[in-house]
């Protein structure tokens, strides 16, 4: 049995868990977090590799506390992935500071917070792999969008900061940027629409996303530090940004 | 179940033979395409699997005959790897237009050729995969280097334009962008201690690729596991980009 381990947060949204079961299938221990109290349980319960629990990925404590209870517990910490998923639709000139407080809380100082964390401890075993989950919006701005395109490309950013600091300690930071996925947040009627402009017609299916997340963590992608993979079935290439919704 | 057939132009040496070792390993039949016949027969000796022939991947003709081959014998092209490239490197205001025609001519049109005769087949096929590589200084300039960078900035970009146009057919194409590779092209860098130095000195993974850290993310780009990425392309540099690095002078 491998005795990796892997930190993988909101571990039971669609994006999360399609990761967990890859990374479990593969004998990797995943220590989930989450919101969803009763899905991390059931996920814990139903399987041996999964460790799941509660953690307010914006309360410095409790990150803090939690990378430092699961490095006693098994050790170390190979491999790390930051899934942050809220999105909210709306216009620039209608958005409540409170709201565009909130997303930025909660997807980009999440991130920040756990890369924090996990790079201390990754600097000091001398190696780890990290993988932020942020968005082909990070390259492309699209109507209604607009928080969330800042903070993906903040994350794209930070990808590449935290690359450049934790590279001399033999650490790998990278990203995948997907496009539409077919559990995505603000799927709707209208998000199936517009899978008509894109090139290969359908949204992503979340394992599909997983696997190349996993990839950039895996011996063949050893020399891949500081990037950003956009997986989005030639979304980005079509200029899709004037669809309105 | 058939085996599956590949295409690995530049299939001789460095990048591409790794490709070709890395496709065989997974039991694909590699048919090369390169200039180098010594190089071809070697390999040929080495691996059953490996088939190759003398192609100028800038002569259409050769490209046309060669690509007609493969059909011919082995009945379909599953994949294919356009990895032939060398340049004339110098100044801008010092380069003679021949150098720069070499450059532009190796770089983007002989990608260009195989896109356009594989890229048929596999519309006829109704499926593939392509992968080209390019170069980080597709995306960053470098000193000496104004026609390579510039081909290879156009090789991303005619990348993503065969994405576009061969989706319909299901067909994936996208571009793996390595940094320095350990490999018979960059030697001059490599064996100058000094230069080598200052070099390692600016990527953060303190050394070059070695050839098989470039081959492995291009097969996984042609994997079923990248089902859903075509169009873009995948930086391999050991963090290199991230540092700002091309203020390098020789
Ligand atoms: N080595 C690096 O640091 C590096 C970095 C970025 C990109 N690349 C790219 O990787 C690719 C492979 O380079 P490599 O480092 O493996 O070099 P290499 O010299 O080892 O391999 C190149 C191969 O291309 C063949 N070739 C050259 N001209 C040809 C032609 N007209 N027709 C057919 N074949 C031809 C050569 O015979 C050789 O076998 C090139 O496109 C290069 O630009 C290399």
């Amino acid at each position: 049995m491998s005795d990796k381990v892997a930190i993988v947060t909101n571990a039971t949204s669609d994006i999360g868990w399609a990761i967990s079961k890859q990374l479990m299938a593969k004998k990797v221990r995943v220590i989930g977090t989450g919101d969803d109290e009763a899905a991390l349980g059931d996920a814990s319960q139903h399987y041996e590799l999964f460790d799941g629990q509660v953690v307010d990925p914006i309360a410095e404590d409790a990150v803090e506390n939690f990378v430092k209870q699961a490095t006693d517990k098994y050790g170390e910490i190979d491999y790390s992935f930051q899934i942050a998923v809220p999105y909210q639709a709306g216009l620039i000139i209608d958005e409540q500071l409170t709201d565009w407080n909130f997303m930025i809380d909660l997807a980009l100082n999440g991130v920040f917070l756990f890369i924090k964390n996990v790079g201390r401890q990754m600097k000091k075993q001398g190696s780890g792999q990290i993988v932020n989950i942020a968005s082909m919006d990070a390259h492309v701005q699209s109507y209604c969008s607009e928080d969330y395109a800042a903070i993906k490309s903040a994350i794209n950013i930070f990808t590449k900061s935290a690359a450049l600091e934790l590279a001399a300690a033999n650490v790998q930071v990278n990203s995948i940027l997907p496009g539409i996925v077919d559990s995505y947040p603000a799927i709707d009627e209208h998000s199936l629409d517009q899978a008509e402009t894109l090139s290969v017609k359908r949204p992503a299916r979340p394992e599909e996303i997983a696997g190349p997340a996993i990839f950039l963590t895996s011996e063949a992608a050893s020399y891949i530090n500081g990037t950003t993979l956009v997986v989005d079935g030639g979304w980005e290439i079509t200029g899709y940004p004037d669809v309105r919704m | 179940m058939s085996k599956e057939i590949a295409i690995v132009t530049g299939g001789a040496s460095g990048i591409g033979l790794a490709i070709s070792k890395e496709l065989m390993n997974k039991d694909i039949q590699v048919v090369a395409a390169d200039i180098n016949e010594d190089a071809l027969n070697e390999a040929k000796k080495a691996n059953e699997l490996f088939d190759g022939k003398r192609v100028d991947v800038t002569n259409e003709s050769d490209v046309k005959e060669f690509v007609d081959y493969v059909v011919q014998k082995y009945g379909k092209i599953d994949y294919s790897f356009q990895v032939a490239g060398a340049s004339k490197s110098g100044l801008i205001i010092d380069q003679p237009l021949a150098d720069w025609n070499f450059t532009i001519n190796l770089v983007l049109n002989g990608v260009f050729l195989f896109i356009k005769y594989v890229g048929k087949q596999m519309k006829k096929q109704n499926g593939g995969k392509l992968v080209n590589i390019s170069s980080l200084n597709g995306d960053v300039p470098s000193y000496y280097a104004g026609a390579y960078s510039s081909a290879k900035a156009a090789v991303n970009m005619l990348t993503k334009n065969a994405a576009l146009e061969l989706a319909d057919y299901h067909v994936n194409v996208n571009a793996i962008l390595p940094g320095l590779v350990d490999t018979r092209l960059t030697k001059a860098i490599t064996d100058n201690e000094e230069l080598d130095r200052r070099f390692k000195e600016r990527i953060p993974a303190k050394r070059p690729a070695t050839p098989e850290e470039i081959a492995k993310p291009a097969v996984f780009l042609a994997s079923e596991g990248a089902s859903y990425i075509t169009g873009t392309t995948l930086v391999v540099d050991g963090g290199w980009e991230i540092t700002g690095y091309p203020d390098v002078r020789m």
